[in-house]
């Protein structure tokens, strides 16, 4: 994988000033090392505070998984040309990190089928970034930059900037409203979760947003 | 890369953006936490983890003000882990501890019953080292010989 | 995205109308083609190295049928 650093901006929600931010082509070990050292620690605490609050485990906002291996996940797609990383960091820290496919998925949306489109195999954003754990996000924006990242990619590998994804329930609005994707409905084959796929038009569009003032 | 991604565009999105969920993919679902498995499992657990924690640091002649300095946590956890064997650590605790020790996170993680082990062999090693050390006396040959052991086999493969 | 390099390719007429025939169908020219192949060719290489069989199912029948990769 090759590493290419685009600076983009965040929005800091405490002072609300934009922030200077990194968006890399890669994940690299600082990645697995901030996932690891401190993304799982800070969800760990959200998790106990949770507990302590003395909330049922099934209320957890978060889906769990028990097969959560990061690192082995990253490491199997290393050097392959069909899988590549991004990242997005802030001051040092891993912000938001995504995971994409351009050779195992196909278009489902019947004016596009079976054409090729980049598959989104997992984005997320840093804990402290995540509304539903109930605070505060500190950072805004970056699901929009990934997003923008996908589709520029899929633009240069000549799919017209179409993408896919299975979105986790609790951002199916960000994903059917902000990002303007067509819903499929849940798949059975990736647990439940529902497919949102993204045409060119849509494409296109999402990216003029961000343009209207 | 060539780029839509102005300054401008990143702001106008943050704002539409707001604070939306953005997890997609089954890998973005949080990890199980296993909750404190039953009283006894983890008075076993971290006997050996104080133990541990204390015995590595005599060893290295750090008093708990520098563990606790060199591993960024507070010095009331660190007090807590090695004396109290009921304390359930912070994972982020046992992780910067293994970084001063330069032992494999994931091996410590499970010493301290925050994982569990893969096979029994650690469950094993930590059981032999408890026995085989005493944290209130100095440490005595035998003890500095138990401490290597388990270090050698935290960092071993299996 | 990281800096590309040209290479002449020599290609029988049978194997560039393939070419042509998917640059058309997939509406790609015929370099995005042939990223899109190197990248397949070798997720399923490195997946038969690992040990792993390459099937195709029928979606009716259900019928599976073993792909040799050489």
């Amino acid at each position: 994988m090759t590493t290419n650093a685009l600076k983009v901006t965040l929005l800091d929600t405490a002072t609300g000033e934009p922030r200077e931010a990194e968006l890399l082509s890669s994940i690299t070990e600082t990645q697995l090392t901030d996932v690891e050292g401190e993304w799982k620690p800070a969800l760990y605490d959200r998790f106990r505070e949770f507990k302590r609050a003395g909330k049922p485990p099934a209320a957890w906002p978060g889906a769990e998984n028990r097969h959560w291996d990061w690192r082995q996940k990253v490491e199997m797609l290393q050097g392959l040309l069909s899988h590549d990383g991004y990242c997005l960091t802030c001051q040092g820290m891993t912000e938001g990190l995504m995971l994409i496919d351009t050779s195992s998925y196909r278009c489902r949306l019947p004016e596009n089928e079976k054409r090729n489109l980049v598959y989104i195999d997992y984005v997320e954003n840093a804990p402290w970034n995540r509304p539903e754990l109930k605070q505060a996000p500190r950072y805004r924006g970056i699901g929009s930059i990934l997003v923008g990242a996908a589709i520029e990619r899929s633009i240069a590998e000549e799919f017209k900037g179409r993408i896919g994804l299975h979105a986790l329930p609790q951002a199916e609005a960000f994903y059917s409203a902000t990002c303007g994707m067509t819903d499929l409905g849940p798949d059975t084959a990736k647990q439940g979760l529902r497919y949102y796929e993204m045409t060119a038009a849509q494409a296109e569009a999402f990216i003029a947003k961000g343009k209207n003032r | 890369m060539s780029t839509h991604m102005t300054k401008e565009w990143c702001l106008r999105m943050a704002e539409l953006e707001g604070d939306a969920s953005i997890a997609a993919g089954a890998l973005a679902l949080d990890p199980v936490f296993e909750e404190a498995p039953d009283v006894t499992d983890t008075d076993e657990a971290n006997v050996a983890f104080g133990r541990f924690v204390r015995l590595m640091r005599r060893s290295q002649k750090m008093s708990r003000e520098k563990l606790a300095e060199d591993a960024d946590i507070d010095i009331k956890e660190l007090i807590e882990i090695e004396d109290d064997v009921r304390h359930k650590p912070d994972v982020r605790s046992v992780y910067q501890i293994s970084g001063v020790f330069k032992l494999p996170s994931a091996k410590l993680m499970q010493v301290a019953g925050l994982a569990k082990a893969r096979n029994d062999n650690i469950e094993r090693h930590m059981e032999r080292f408890a026995a085989r050390s005493d944290p209130m006396a100095d440490l005595t040959d035998e003890e500095r010989a138990a401490l290597e052991d388990f270090v050698a086999r935290l960092s071993s493969d299996n | 995205m990281a800096t590309k390099r040209t290479m002449t390719l020599n290609l029988t007429d049978a194997e560039m109308s393939v070419v042509e025939d998917f640059s058309a169908r997939k509406d790609m020219s015929k370099t995005a083609v042939m990223r899109q192949a190197l990248r397949l060719y070798q997720l399923l290489e490195a997946r038969v190295e690992k040990g792993d069989k390459l099937y195709v199912e029928n979606e009716v029948t259900k019928d599976k049928a073993e792909i040799m990769m050489v």
